[in-house]
């Protein structure tokens, strides 16, 4: 089973204004198994792998992942990590270094992506 | 049947240039003196702390632990394996953190309302699957789910986890109660036998006083009374498993290695798989005979080497001449000591690259002569299955001889692999001996020259073919090497103080 949800960045955020695409694959364990959940296309983001897969604790089974955690948590998780990310377990470098670097160039970036992913309507 | 004073050792020609002084004369006790095949000479004063479980004892015995610990803390049993397990079965330990703040620890390890249950939700729906259910399972903490969520929550965690899922918590996104036995049970009973595995493996692993015997497929684990019972003097906690036979240090799982002590002996073995393919490289598995130069493949335990084509005879281990190492020359039996100066220019004036030689060389020294005796211990415990056979044939050569009376035999053999043990863990232990120590490091291996030569000594005796069989210098030179292995094995046990 194959889901698709829209995040949209939180207000007065860099991220504010972009709705960004998350796939979310359920496996014949689930809800054992967490599903399995990449942002399409792939984020600017440091705890997004450039497969577009998020990292996030809930969502890993020897970490976080609760059969009781609902998708309603799962993706106000998402969209928490989005203006919080978490600089121990990065996953892309790109993101990962203007984070820790340069954090002007990281918010120029950060809104470049919001408004790339602006809803045309 | 013999004298007494036939057990008294007396010097052979031979080995006249060594005097025995008056602290290391021997001192053999009457027992053995009434009846020398009577029991290994060698053998470990029991450590009364120490004992091993058989596999269907290791259950009971956490329960009896469990038991212990749930009495006095008046938690349920389910809570105590968590808290105890937390302490490495520490019961002291937990007392003593549990009495300061018993509510903080109990929520810190997931336990809190094992101990004090909230009534469930009661909430007309399952919270994984949302379907109306009528019969639910709550945890203590009230987070309550269907049986057949639950069921398939504890198979995968069983399944899919693995050892860990003894601390699998609530499937409640926010809760940390821990998920027990009590819970399995009820939800997924067919997978409460995993489960349990798993709990009892966890006892065996996190309880710093207990230790499956590392002999392959035994089932069977070692207990030691308290902590105090593992430190011997000899920096082996010497345990001898009666299902296997196998016998290890009870604190790091090795083979029983004094007079090393366990950090050392993990340093060691650690160094010898970084240098293995240097060490290989010069310790290839034959040797040269050096007259001769034929290849020469080391099948017996003895270190006095004869080549097959020259006859000439030489010391496996230097490679010297054999004759330099008897008495009878004046030689000096030198084959234990490492001297700095040879091969390498001393000084401190050493490049980094001729320091470095230096110190490859000072390690080759040592492991050369761990693996010699390595070696040797492995021939010589494979000899003593043939042992057993020559011992039948000696006592058929004659009416009037007894079984009694060929144990000697066995007894010999088995003493040379514990001397062969003893001298192999010796030189790590001189490898390892630091160089202030200069007068201390010289009495050492004064102790190991004296057994390395004796085991050889007896090593080729007990080796010789059966008619030319000595019982009484087997017997005799058996129990001098005892003595000798003792000797060294108490010197580093007293702290090499004269």
């Amino acid at each position: 089973m194959k889901w698709t949800a829209g995040i949209p960045g939180k207000e007065s955020t860099d991220w504010e204004g972009g709705v960004f695409q998350v796939s979310m694959e359920f496996s014949e364990d689930y809800p054992s198994k967490p599903p399995k959940c990449k942002f399409v296309p792939p984020l600017f983001h440091p705890n997004v792998y450039p497969s577009g897969t998020i990292c996030l604790s809930i969502l890993n089974e020897e970490e976080g992942w609760r059969p009781a955690i609902t998708l309603k948590q799962v993706l106000i998780g998402i969209q928490d990590l989005l203006d919080d990310p978490n600089p121990n377990s990065p996953a892309q470098s790109e993101a990962y270094n203007l984070y820790m670097n340069n954090k002007t160039e990281y918010r120029r970036r950060v809104r470049q992506e919001a408004a790339k992913n602006t809803p045309q309507d | 049947m013999a004298s007494d004073d036939e057990y008294s050792y007396a010097y052979s020609e031979e080995e006249e240039d060594y005097q025995m002084s008056d602290d290391e004369s021997m001192q053999f006790n009457p027992e053995a003196k009434e009846n020398p095949n009577a029991a290994p000479v060698f053998s470990y004063a029991k450590k009364p702390g120490i004992q091993m479980l058989p596999a269907d004892q290791v259950f009971p015995e956490m329960k009896r632990k469990l038991v212990d610990a749930t009495e006095v803390l008046g938690i349920p049993e389910v809570a105590a394996v968590v808290l105890m397990r937390e302490f490495h079965w520490q019961k002291d330990v937990l007392l003593e953190t549990f009495f300061r703040d018993p509510d903080g620890l109990l929520k810190k390890n997931g336990v809190y309302h094992r101990v004090n249950p909230k009534p469930a939700l009661n909430s007309p729906h399952c919270a994984i699957c949302y379907d109306d259910v009528e019969e639910k399972m709550a945890m203590p903490c009230g987070h309550e789910f269907c049986m057949d969520c639950w069921h398939d929550f504890c198979a995968n965690a069983i399944q899919e986890e693995g050892p860990i899922c003894v601390c699998t918590s609530c499937p409640d996104a926010s809760c940390d109660e821990i998920v027990t036995e009590e819970e399995v049970t009820k939800a997924a009973p067919d997978h409460l036998p995993k489960f349990r595995t798993y709990q009892l493996r966890s006892f065996v692993e996190s309880n710093k006083l207990t230790r499956w015997c590392p002999g392959a497929g035994c089932e069977r684990v070692a207990t030691a009374q308290s902590a105090s019972a593992m430190e011997q003097d000899d920096n082996v906690a010497h345990c001898d498993c009666e299902g296997c036979q196998t016998s290890f240090c009870m604190k790091c799982g090795e083979e029983p290695h004094s007079p090393t002590d366990c950090p050392a002996l993990a340093l060691w073995n650690e160094k010898c798989r970084n240098e293995s393919e240097t060490a290989n490289w010069i310790l290839a598995n034959t040797k040269s005979c050096p007259k001769c130069v034929s290849r020469i493949e080391k099948n017996h335990g003895c270190n006095h080497m004869t080549c097959q084509k020259c006859r000439h005879e030489f010391c496996w281990i230097c490679m010297g001449d054999w004759t330099d190492h008897g008495a009878n020359t004046g030689g000096y039996y030198k084959c234990n000591k490492y001297d700095v100066d040879t091969g390498t220019s001393s000084g401190d004036d050493l490049s980094d690259a001729a320091r470095a030689k230096r110190e490859l060389d000072r390690y080759l020294h040592y492991y050369k002569r761990f693996h010699a005796h390595a070696e040797a211990q492995k021939f010589a415990r494979k000899q003593l299955k043939e042992t057993e056979n020559r011992m039948v044939l000696l006592q058929e050569s004659s009416d009037d001889v007894k079984w009694s009376d060929v144990e000697f035999l066995k007894t010999a053999n088995e003493q040379l692999v514990e001397c062969r043990r003893v001298l192999k863990y010796s030189y790590v232990y001189a490898y390892y001996l630091k160089p202030q120590f200069e007068m201390q490091k010289q009495r050492f291996e004064h102790h190991q020259e004296m057994l390395e030569r004796f085991t050889e000594t007896l090593s080729e005796l007990s080796e010789k073919p059966l008619a030319e069989m000595d019982r009484t210098d087997v017997v005799n030179k058996t129990r001098v090497v005892d003595q000798f292995m003792k000797n060294i094995l108490k010197y580093v046990a007293d702290g090499m103080d004269d």
